[in-house]
Order: structure tokens, then C-alpha cells, then sequence
């Protein structure tokens, strides 16, 4: 590719973005998910002071762990929605037709929204670590150098959920389709690992024969679980946090990698997915 | 329709597989197998492990003396855990032959059975657990046998004198009510003492091979009296060794003496409240690969990885100082006795005191107490050996939190949707929002 | 300025165009007429690099649209038939928007200039939502000349706009002509796209089957000009005496009025006609000379299939009695 149409393209994705970001905060849907998801960090957080308070000693690596990874899924999970919808709702309307007919391409629309929504989570993130400090300084809590990794995960994190997002969008070209099949996904993936975990407990308790049915389902759920694992964002995200707790940096390398690596190949295939499909409907 | 059919063989295949899963785990035969079953040291005392035919690693601390003994039982799969278990009741047979240590394919060591027993004294297990081999062992279990038929023969005697004696007070009591003697302390007769409880435990003379080796990579294979090699005796053997020495602390409150938590890392901070005094107690820990550890403990452990590391108390650290720094201050305080009383009253406590024995019977916990007085201290400690110097890894950070303040977090997480709020009233205010009709 | 080579479009087995050969110079408007599904869409699309052709290629100055596709995308301008807009941005916006991902220099003056000749000043703070369609369609053009394309690519331009409007945009629209822009105006409004085109070219089938000027349009399909004509009366020896003249291919009678289709290139009936009325002693109360319009030969073409237009265009000056 030569360098000029390489500099066309970052510029149409740069416009793009802009007005993708501009036309995020001109509505109250992002600041009302950051409020819900600090409101949520916030009770989580002041759970574990309570629960400090009343135990009156609490060990703990990193007190700002559990808040923040849901925080970052509330959001990453908010702009993964938005940015499937609004994508799908450009080929619905056939503004991304319109597009296309100018200095713009299938790549630089798809990396147009892309950006726009790190951009947006980047501020978010912003928000975030401010709130942190504060937090860290108000409370007298420790301020870990592992929480940086933690921020820069859940920006891994994010950017592969909104990849997913892109995706779903690009495969569908529906607003209903794209959200009905990204949620069901969302929901496989967080209810694999939390039914893996409630049966593995349930056997330890009320199993007492080794032919108990729920062996087999423990099992199936444990082998899913464990396929799952290398490609929900979530299980690599918490691969990747503990990993960086226990300075396993191999592991945690390796994780972060790996997200990459999906990113990329999620990003390829909704690029040959649009280009496949063409501007419009057959 | 196609889809339908599709769909239907899918749930159809999935059924089948399902079922032949039960029927393989219901109908699963216990088989004899042979299977190696040891005695590893684990850097404080001695376990036992079992080593299934299909587990082809064991992993076995280095420089240590354990045991591995041969032998044929039967196995079963047991589901509830994903484990091949040993039936030991059924059949429990010693292999005769050779155990073969071989590195880069080459036999470095040819070990013959031995004789081994494993001792401890009940009252410190931890710091007199020993492993006697060969003649020793034949010689520690002698005198094992000896210490228990000394120890049943003493308590015999004693059993004898105490009859002896009770009979004795009984005449003694009925000439004095029967004569209305006046008696001074003396005059009874004198109880026997009771010989000290036996403390010493041993296993039976048992019998095994011999592992004591430097760190590396092995190969171990069974040789038989006939020349060949046992079918799935062939194993990897790793020999491994702590990766580093650390300090570790166990940590608990005044206000909840008897749950204690242990403080492993340096990263790991001391969360408190104000007005409380933390306990801490140092004890010298190892680092192992997690692997290595916990699968030398059970070669079918599923969980642990290779590229984490685990943390294992070692022993009691004492002649301990601990520098405190405080808000710029720093003191060193040294181990300090301290006594649980009671709260007498209805009230259900107790106060920790310090310990006096002009006063106070037993010592309850020797510690290094720190006091949290206010909210946001930081208080950081290191130890320090006897001569002042610090010692490595034991720094640690003890916070008090600031829970009056958490008004603030919820302060915070409101301010993106005001910011929202104002954002729209501003964009509302920039752009027309009306239907032309022209 | 744009030209296109034996460009064919396969999807599976239907071919959506067929072996299309087109140019269009500076400063000239095309009208690219055909019915429904004829091929035009898929056409505008590959024109604009959007769709990848089966075979043949498409030419912007020179350089191929497929290699070259964004500086090419630059010079070229589209009004689509139906208007698709950001709702929630204002027109100000919306336009800014376009001109920032075209670079264009200047850009609030240019869209000043816009708005102020599309009569769309007043309202350019409003959110495009609350656009009538009229004023949407409007915005279009806005968006599509903000950059000042040379080519302007007008799929149905005049569609949904009131008579005013369409005069503003006409005005326009001549005005970028005679600056040197290139027009394709696809249309169904065929007397509004015969203002404005020099050449017509008409797909059908995926098979662009003629391509002319108006004049050479009509004369291809063996439409003629004629005269109409309505007199006090006249008799059947009288019309006969019409029918005779030697340059009157055709005629048609209805009570008193006559049409007579007369050869193009004939000029000296006006004398013999006169004559001929003096002759006859016949009171005219209407004398017209009258050309076929577009809709009509568009009508013409698209109502036979490419063959029978073929064997017309071979018998092109034959009498049709």
C-alpha cells in the first residue's frame, strides 16, 4: 500500500472518529453508564472497608482489584453495545453506503468506529484512574504500581469486546439480529464460567456417588470452560490481572498477547465480512 | 428442514456420547496395576503421595531423603474428584527389583530395596520428624518396640502401684475413722507417680527405595529379578528446590485474637481501623514452583501451574526486632508475651494484656503488637535480626483506612452524569431542535 | 473525465451490466436513463469504485478507479435518490463533517456559500431531523458539492423538491456545469433531466442500448419533429394534398387537426406548406412545429427489447406509414 493512500486513510479514519466521539457526549448514555459503574465500584469497594471495619483486618494486594474490573466490563460492555448498534444502524439506514462513496473505504469506516470507541473508553479510563487516586487518597488506601497493568488490561479488554461488537455488526447489518446474538454470546461466555464454578461447588457438597449425573454435567461444563477460557475477553482479562498480581509476567505476556492477537483476527474477519457483503443488500 | 435434521442429530450424538460416558464410568472394572507410592519430604515433615500408571511425572524436593516403594494394587477411576485412586485394602504387594535413576538416558544410579520407618515425637512433630533407613531403621523401630513395651511395662507398674496405693488409703481412712486419729500430711500413704506419656510415633518397618538427589531432571524405570523393565514404571523425575527464603507474618487484632490470616508478600498491605492493635507473628516461609510443590504432594493435582510460585510456612522466627516507621518516627520493638483474660461480668470479652508472670499463670501468644491509633496512618515495619540489620523481605505496610471518607467515592461516581446533564443543557442550547415545515 | 470500457457486472449467473462503454467530458451532463433494475445503480456503483466490476474498467482522468480509488472518490460528487442523514447532527455539522473527510480548504465559506444558494441559511443550526425532505434533498447537494467535485453523480436530483426548489437547484446545477463539472443525472423526471443533459445514453437489461445527443437520439429511434396544425376545416383530397408533399413521412388527422412528421433535415417546407394552404383555401387557426420529447423516446426505446431497437436503429429513415 503506498504512503499516500495510507495518510487518506488515517485521515477518513480520524474524521470518522471524530464525529463518532463528538456525537457520543452529546447524549447522557455514557456518563449515566460511567456514574452506574462507579456507583457500582463504589459499593464493592466500601464493602470490603466494611468488611474490613467489622473483621478489622483485611490483607489484600490490591483492595481496588474487584471494583475496577467491573468497572471497566460496564463500560467496555456499554461500548461494545453502542458501537454494534450504530454500525449496524449505518447499513440499516444506508449512511455507510453514503460513505463509501467518498474517500473512505470498508477498513477505515470499521477502524473509524474502532478508534472512536477506545478513544471514548481512553477518556472513561481517564475518569477512572481519577477516581482511583481519589479514592486511594481519600480512604488511605495503597497505591500498587500493578494497577496500571489492571487499567491497561481492562483497555485490552474493552478493545476486544468492542472487536466482538464490530463483528456482530458487520456479520448481521441488523441492529435486533446483531444485539439479540452479541448478548447471547455475552451471556455464554460469563454463564459457562459461572455454572462451571456453582456445579464444581454443588458436586464437593451433595454428591456422594460416582454416578451421579451431575459429574457428567460438571464434566461438560469444566471442558466448554476450559475451551472458553482462550477466547472470552473476560477469562483473559482475569488470566492477564492475576498473572500481573503474582508478577507472573509470562502468563501475563502471554494473555495480553493473546488478546491481541484476537483483536487483530476479529477487526480481519468483520473487514472481509463488509467487503464480502458489499454496500447494500443483494 | 435441513437445519431441523442437522439439529435433531446434533442433540441425537450429543445424547449417545453422554450415555456412553455413564456407562464407561458405571461399568469401569477395577484392574492390578502397578503403581509407585511414596514417602516425600515436603521442606517441614513427611507425606505420603500415590502415583497412578498414567502420571509419568513425580517431582520429589531436592537434597532431601524420600522414599519410593514399588508395588502391584488395584486402581479405579473416582469421579468425584477426576482421580485414579488405589484400592490398598484389596491388594497392597511389594515388587521385587531394581529401582533405575537414569539421566540423558544413562543409569547414574541402580537402588536397591531398604528398610525405612518414619519417627516423631507427637509433641513437636514439625521439629523432630526423622526418616530412619537401612540398619537405622531396624534400630530406631527396635527401640521404638523397646520404648513402647518400657512405656506398657511402666504403666502397668504404675497401674499396680495406684491399686496398691488406693487400698492403702482406703485401710488408711478406716483406721482413722474407725481409731478417731488425728492425722497430719504425712501420715498418708504417698501416690505413685505416673511415668510420662509416650510421645514417640513410628510407622512400621516399611520398605523402599531411597531418593536423595541434586536438583535436575531424572528418569526412573523398575528394573525386574528377570531383566526387564516393569510395564509403566518408566517416570520423569524432577528434583527441584525452593526458589527463594522470604519472612512471612501471621497478622490477627485485638479484637479477633484467635483468626489470624497469613501475610505471605511484601505486596500484600495490612488493612485496619482506628484504636486497634495488630499482632504479628514472623516465620521464616519457601518458595516453591507451584507445580513442582503441590504435584510432588499429588501427582494428579489439576490446578497448579508451572509459572507460579507458592509460598510455604518453614518455621518460627525468633530473636526478632521490628523497625516501625510511623508518620516520619521510627522505633524498634522486640517479641512480647502477652495474656488473654476474661472480662469478668456478663459482658462476653476478653482484654489482651501483657504478660506478667508474677501475676498470670501461662503465656497466651508471643507477637510483635503494633497499634493503628488513627485513621490514614501508614505504618510500615521490617525485621531486623539481632545485630540491626534489615532483613530482606520482611517489609510490610500497615493502613488505616479513612471510613468516615467514603462519602466522598459516592460523591465522585455521581459527577460523569452531572457533567452529562451539562453537556446536553449545552448542546440543547447550541442546535435547534424543531420540525420545518417549508 | 470519466470513462468507462466494456464494464460488466456478474452476480452469479445474472448479469446486472453488460460490456458498458461511456464518457463524459468536462462541463458535459449526461442523462442515464433506464427503468427499474436495468443496471443504472450497479453502474453509479462501480463508477465510484464502491463495487468491483466483473470485467472492463472505469476511468477518472486517466487513472483507474480500482487503484486509485480515494483521490478519485475526491473529485466526484453524488446526489443519491433517497437522503440518508446523522439525526441527531445539525446540517452546520453534517456538512462539516463531509468537508473535513474530503480536506476540503475553506470550508465554512464554502458551505456558507451552500446553504445561502440552497436557501438553507436560516435553518443550518437546525437538527436535520426536523428537515422536510424537500430541505434534506437540499442538503444533499450541499454535501455533495461542498468538495467541488468534478464529477456530480444525481440519482433522481429533482425528486421530493417543490418547483422553486427545483429551479434553485437547476441554477445550480448549471452554474458547477459551466465551471467545468462533469454531470450523470439518473432520472425518471425525464422533461426535467432534458434541461439540463447534453447526451442521453439508456440502459436496459444491463445493456446500455443507445447513447446520443437528444437531436440524435430521436433521429435513431426514427421519431421526427412535426408540425401540428388546426384549421377551420378541411377535407380528405385536402389532407391528401398534405400527405403528398415529399418530405412528409407521416401524418395524422384528428377532426381539423393535422400532424405532420416531416424529415429533420428538411428546411424549405415551410414555403411549400404555405403554398399548399393558399392552394386549398384553408383558414388556420394553429401552426406548430413540434420535437418529440424525452420521455416519449425513452418510452419508445424501452418498450422494445435490444433487438428490435437494433434493427430500428438500422432502418433509421424509412417511412413509417
Amino acid at each position: 500500500m503506498n504512503k499516500q493512500k495510507m495518510k487518506q486513510q488515517m485521515h477518513a479514519i480520524l474524521v470518522l472518529q471524530k464525529r463518532m466521539s463528538q456525537t457520543r457526549f452529546w447524549g447522557v448514555g455514557i456518563f449515566l453508564v460511567m456514574s452506574i459503574s462507579f456507583i457500582i465500584a463504589s459499593v464493592l469497594l466500601i464493602n470490603q472497608l466494611n468488611y474490613t471495619q467489622t473483621n478489622t483486618i483485611l490483607l489484600e494486594k490490591e483492595i481496588m482489584l474487584i471494583p475496577l474490573i467491573i468497572n471497566a466490563i460496564l463500560i467496555a460492555l456499554y461500548l461494545s453495545f453502542s458501537s454494534m448498534v450504530q454500525i449496524a444502524r449505518e447499513y440499516e439506514q444506508g449512511t455507510y453506503e453514503l460513505l463509501l462513496y467518498g474517500p473512505m473505504d470498508e477498513k477505515t469506516f470499521l477502524l473509524g468506529y474502532f478508534i472512536s470507541q477506545i478513544k471514548i473508553f481512553l477518556i472513561c479510563l481517564l475518569a477512572t484512574i481519577l477516581w482511583t487516586l481519589i479514592c486511594i487518597r481519600q480512604l488511605n488506601l495503597a497505591l500498587q504500581p500493578e494497577l496500571f497493568l489492571i487499567f491497561l488490561l481492562s483497555l485490552l479488554m474493552t478493545t476486544q469486546l468492542i472487536s466482538f461488537g464490530i463483528l456482530f455488526a458487520s456479520i448481521s447489518r441488523n441492529t435486533r439480529t446483531s444485539v439479540i446474538y452479541f448478548s447471547l454470546t455475552m451471556l455464554f461466555l460469563a454463564g459457562i464460567a459461572l455454572a462451571d464454578t456453582i456445579i464444581s461447588r454443588l458436586v464437593t457438597i451433595t454428591v456422594s456417588t460416582a454416578n451421579d449425573p451431575l459429574l457428567i454435567v460438571r464434566d461438560v461444563l469444566a471442558t466448554i470452560n476450559s475451551v472458553i477460557q482462550w477466547v472470552s475477553p473476560f477469562s483473559l482479562m482475569v488470566n492477564a490481572i492475576n498473572a500481573a498480581l503474582d508478577q507472573v509476567w509470562s502468563i501475563f505476556t502471554f494473555n495480553s498477547v493473546l488478546i491481541l492477537i484476537e483483536i487483530i483476527l476479529l477487526l480481519s474477519i468483520s473487514i472481509w465480512t463488509i467487503r464480502r457483503k458489499g454496500v447494500r443488500a443483494a | 428442514m435441513k437445519k431441523k435434521n442437522t439439529f435433531r442429530w446434533s442433540i441425537s450424538l450429543l445424547i449417545i456420547i453422554l450415555l456412553l460416558t455413564i456407562v464407561v464410568q458405571v461399568f469401569a472394572v477395577d484392574t492390578d496395576e502397578f503403581v509407585y507410592a511414596g514417602n516425600y519430604y515436603n521442606g517441614i515433615t513427611y507425606s505420603s503421595n500415590f502415583i497412578p500408571p498414567k502420571t509419568n511425572a513425580i517431582y520429589l524436593l531436592a537434597n532431601e531423603d524420600s522414599i519410593l516403594s514399588a508395588r502391584l494394587t488395584e486402581t479405579y477411576y473416582w469421579p468425584l474428584t477426576n482421580e485414579i485412586k488405589a484400592s490398598w485394602d484389596k491388594q497392597n504387594e511389594p515388587v521385587q527389583g531394581q529401582l533405575e535413576i537414569l539421566q540423558n538416558g544413562q543409569i547414574i544410579s541402580v537402588l536397591e530395596r531398604t528398610n525405612y520407618t518414619i519417627q516423631y515425637d507427637a509433641n513437636d512433630m514439625f521439629g523432630t520428624i526423622e526418616l530412619y533407613v537401612g540398619e537405622e531403621a531396624i534400630a530406631s523401630r527396635i527401640a521404638f518396640e523397646q520404648a513402647q513395651l518400657d512405656y506398657r511395662e511402666a504403666l502397668q507398674a504404675y497401674n499396680e502401684a495406684y491399686n496398691e496405693y488406693e487400698a492403702a488409703l482406703t485401710a488408711f481412712m478406716d483406721k482413722v475413722r474407725e481409731e478417731n486419729l488425728t492425722v497430719s500430711e504425712e501420715d498418708f500413704p504417698t501416690e505413685p507417680q505416673k511415668s510420662e506419656d509416650m510421645s514417640l510415633y513410628s510407622t512400621n518397618l516399611l520398605q523402599g527405595f531411597l531418593i536423595n538427589l541434586p536438583v535436575g531432571n531424572y528418569t526412573i524405570q523398575f528394573r525386574l529379578p528377570d531383566g526387564s523393565i516393569q510395564e509403566n514404571s518408566k517416570k520423569e523425575l524432577t528434583i527441584f528446590e525452593a526458589i527463594q527464603d522470604g519472612i512471612g507474618y501471621t497478622v490477627f487484632s485485638k479484637d479477633r485474637w484467635t483468626i489470624d490470616e497469613s501475610n505471605e508478600e511484601e505486596s500484600q498491605i495490612i488493612y485496619t481501623t482506628k484504636e486497634n492493635t495488630i499482632f504479628l507473628q514472623p516465620y521464616h516461609q519457601k518458595q516453591y514452583n507451584e507445580l513442582y510443590y503441590l504435584r510432588m504432594a499429588d501427582p494428579q493435582e489439576t490446578s497448579a501451574r508451572k509459572d507460579r510460585a507458592i509460598w510455604m510456612p518453614f518455621s518460627d522466627l525468633t530473636d526478632l526486632n521490628l523497625l516501625i516507621s510511623n508518620n516520619k518516627t521510627e522505633s524498634t520493638i522486640s517479641e512480647t508475651d502477652y495474656y488473654v483474660q476474661q472480662t469478668k461480668g456478663y459482658t462476653l470479652g476478653y482484654d489482651i494484656l501483657k504478660f506478667d508472670p508474677e501475676t498470670m499463670d501461662t503465656i497466651s501468644f508471643s507477637a510483635y503488637g503494633i497499634d493503628a491509633s488513627y485513621a490514614g496512618q501508614v505504618i510500615n515495619i521490617q525485621a531486623t535480626d539481632s545485630e540491626g540489620n534489615l532483613l530482606p523481605s520482611s517489609a510490610r505496610e500497615i493502613r488505616v483506612i479513612n471510613i468516615q471518607r467514603t462519602w466522598v467515592v459516592y460523591v465522585l461516581a455521581v459527577l460523569p452524569i452531572l457533567l452529562g446533564i451539562v453537556f446536553l443543557y449545552s448542546r440543547r442550547k447550541n442546535v435547534r431542535n424543531e420540525k420545518i415545515i417549508a | 473525465m470519466i470513462e468507462t470500457k466494456n464494464l460488466t457486472k456478474k452476480f452469479g449467473n445474472f448479469t446486472a451490466v453488460e460490456n458498458l462503454s461511456l464518457s463524459i467530458d468536462h462541463g458535459e451532463s449526461y442523462g442515464f436513463l433506464g427503468p427499474n433494475g436495468s443496471g443504472k445503480t450497479t453502474t453509479i456503483l462501480m463508477l465510484l469504485g464502491v463495487l468491483k466490476p466483473t470485467s472492463g474498467e472505469v476511468k477518472i482522468e486517466g487513472q483507474s478507479v480500482q487503484t486509485d480509488s480515494f483521490n478519485l472518490k475526491k473529485k466526484i460528487g453524488v446526489v443519491a435518490e433517497y437522503q440518508k442523514y446523522y439525526d441527531e447532527m445539525t446540517a452546520w455539522e453534517y456538512i462539516q463533517f463531509f468537508a473535513d473527510l474530503y480536506e476540503v480548504a475553506d470550508k465554512e465559506a464554502k458551505a456558507n456559500l451552500l446553504f445561502d444558494r440552497l436557501g438553507l441559511e436560516k435553518w443550518k443550526n437546525v437538527l436535520i431531523k426536523g428537515y422536510s425532505t424537500g430541505m434534506q434533498k437540499k442538503l444533499g447537494f450541499a454535501r455533495a458539492l461542498i468538495h467541488s467535485p468534478q464529477l456530480l453523480i444525481l440519482d433522481e436530483p429533482v425528486s421530493g423538491l417543490d418547483p422553486f426548489s427545483i429551479t434553485q437547484v437547476r441554477e445550480l446545477l448549471l452554474d458547477v456545469k459551466s465551471k467545468g463539472c462533469a454531470l450523470l443525472i439518473s432520472s425518471h423526471i425525464l422533461s426535467e433531466i432534458e434541461k439540463l443533459v447534453d447526451r442521453v445514453g439508456i440502459i436496459y437489461k444491463g445493456n446500455l442500448i443507445a447513447q446520443d445527443t437528444m437531436q440524435g437520439l430521436r433521429h435513431m429511434v426514427g421519431q421526427r419533429n412535426y408540425l401540428q396544425l388546426s384549421f377551420k376545416t378541411i377535407n380528405q383530397a385536402q389532407i391528401q394534398n398534405f400527405a403528398d408533399l415529399s418530405f412528409v413521412k407521416k401524418i395524422e388527422t384528428k377532426s381539423n387537426q393535422l400532424k405532420l412528421f416531416i424529415d429533420q433535415d428538411t428546411e424549405e417546407y415551410r414555403a411549400e406548406i404555405g403554398q399548399l394552404i393558399l392552394k386549398n383555401d384553408l383558414v388556420v387557426l394553429e401552426l406548430e412545429k413540434k420535437e418529440p420529447n424525452l420521455e416519449e423516446t425513452f418510452i419508445t426505446i424501452t418498450e422494445n427489447n435490444f433487438k428490435q431497437i437494433a434493427d430500428q436503429v438500422s432502418s433509421t429513415g424509412e417511412k413509417n406509414e
